[in-house]
């Protein structure tokens, strides 16, 4: 299977950094292969959002009803605030060939990452929740599979009122599903850039382990364009965020108690203490689970 | 070391694990780190290397001062070592004896006669301590 990818980014073309953010990420973006697929695959595609909307879900609903309907084998959505790793999409391709049939959230910031990468020597972690907006791709028919979920199986005002990160967190606990984290990841936030969501002190901000820490993770830049790289065990890193099963309880149309209880135990107990900035896991929640 | 010989302490939101006989030290250096440490205010560090890291007080401090930084420390004592690897900041590469190669540190903490002066380009930290009445207690490093 050749890769190919439909990306949507939603920009925020009112704010001047944030043009000049966007066009620096499209020029690293380009050209999209070096080595062009055949010409029997499907085109490479780009959507860029700019309308000035009042609230994210807007956005979030117009890039979502665009990807879903894309030929390409996955697709791909970015924040217009993003470092890229030079070679983007060939080193998306190595790891999509590796693990083609996953959600792979490539804002790889968990806490324990550096730990993984470095002494675990792992190529991935999975989580239960930690799907991160500025940049994650998908297998566009477990794209399709997750919207129709979402129309079935999150209750309407969820749409407006869970971010659409969150929303696909809780598909991935309803559903038994992991997220995979890449180790080391392919993006980072510009932080010069200041966030829209207000997340600027938000803890882990940062990705953990980037294409520029390969003095210290021992890789190349190269090695991270071959599949072979990537192949490996994930650790399992279990829940990031103390109320993502609460969420489910709440906003999922007919809640799966069963899931739900797996998602409270999902707790990796070996990688706590690496919450040592701040243990969301840990933090209080919203009071006993009650199943609806 | 059994539990009865570690004292568990809270430090700046961190919960490190710290040998009895050197909890009275630490309860009277790391509230001070900020200030013990502010030469290095200011100084960027990718690479931070702690050659007499002990149970990794200065490790914690490390990671908060620069979040972005990696760790490598040296213990060679078996005991201080269990405690620093229950201690050190994710990603920290702890190792039994000094990395041939100095010159990839950006800082290195040290004690006196670890490290000769001029012979790495990092900013380097020297602690040094004294007994007093059959306690150890540190002075305020020295940093070039």
């Amino acid at each position: 299977m050749t890769p190919t990818f439909a990306l949507a980014i939603p920009h925020a073309a009112h704010l001047e950094n944030r043009r000049q953010a966007l066009a620096r990420m499209l020029q690293e973006l380009a050209p999209w292969f070096p080595d062009r697929p055949p010409a029997s695959e499907p085109p490479q595609r780009l959507f860029v959002f700019q309308e000035r909307t009042k609230s994210w879900c807007e956005w979030a609903e117009a890039i979502w009803a665009w990807a879903v309907g894309q030929p390409t084998t996955h697709v791909v959505f970015l924040n217009d605030d993003l470092r890229l790793a030079p070679g983007f999409w060939k080193k998306l391709s190595a790891m999509v060939r590796a693990v083609p049939d996953q959600v792979i959230g490539l804002a790889a910031v968990h806490p324990a990452a550096r730990h993984l990468a470095r002494v675990e020597k792992r190529r991935w972690y999975t989580s239960a929740d930690h799907l991160i907006g500025p940049g994650w791709c998908a297998p566009t028919s477990l794209f399709q599979t997750f919207m129709a979920w979402r129309e079935h199986q999150l209750r309407p005002a969820a749409k407006t009122k869970v971010s659409e990160d969150i929303q696909v967190n809780l598909w991935h606990i309803d559903q038994g599903r992991r997220i995979w984290h890449p180790l080391p990841t392919i993006l980072d936030h510009e932080l010069a850039q200041g966030s829209t969501y207000g997340n600027d002190g938000h803890l882990y901000r940062r990705t953990q382990v980037s294409w520029e820490d390969g003095d210290v993770c021992r890789f190349t830049l190269d090695d991270l364009e071959q599949p072979r790289f990537w192949f490996g065990e994930p650790a399992h890193v279990g829940r990031y965020f103390s109320n993502t099963p609460y969420l489910a309880n709440e906003w999922l149309v007919d809640p799966n108690e069963d899931r739900i209880a797996d998602a409270l135990r999902d707790i990796a107990v070996p990688y706590l203490k690496f919450f040592h900035l701040g243990d969301p896991v840990a933090e209080t929640h919203a009071g006993p689970y009650v199943p609806r | 070391m059994d539990e009865w010989s570690r004292v568990p302490m809270k430090v700046d939101g961190s919960m490190l694990h710290l040998p009895r006989e050197r909890f009275e030290l630490a309860m009277a250096i790391i509230p001070r780190h900020g200030k013990r440490y502010a030469a290095l205010d200011g100084v960027p560090a990718r690479r931070v290397l702690d050659l007499c890291a002990g149970a990794g007080e200065f490790l914690v401090h490390a990671a908060k001062r620069w979040p972005m930084c990696w760790l490598d420390a040296v213990e060679p004592d078996p005991e201080l070592r269990a405690l620093l690897e229950a201690n050190a900041p994710a990603g920290t590469l702890i190792l039994r004896e000094r990395p041939a190669d100095l010159s990839v540190y950006d800082v290195i903490r040290t004690a006196e006669g670890f490290v000769a002066p001029g012979d790495v380009h990092a900013r380097i930290v020297v602690e040094s301590s004294f007994s007093l009445a059959g306690r150890t207690l540190l002075e305020d490093p020295v940093i070039a």
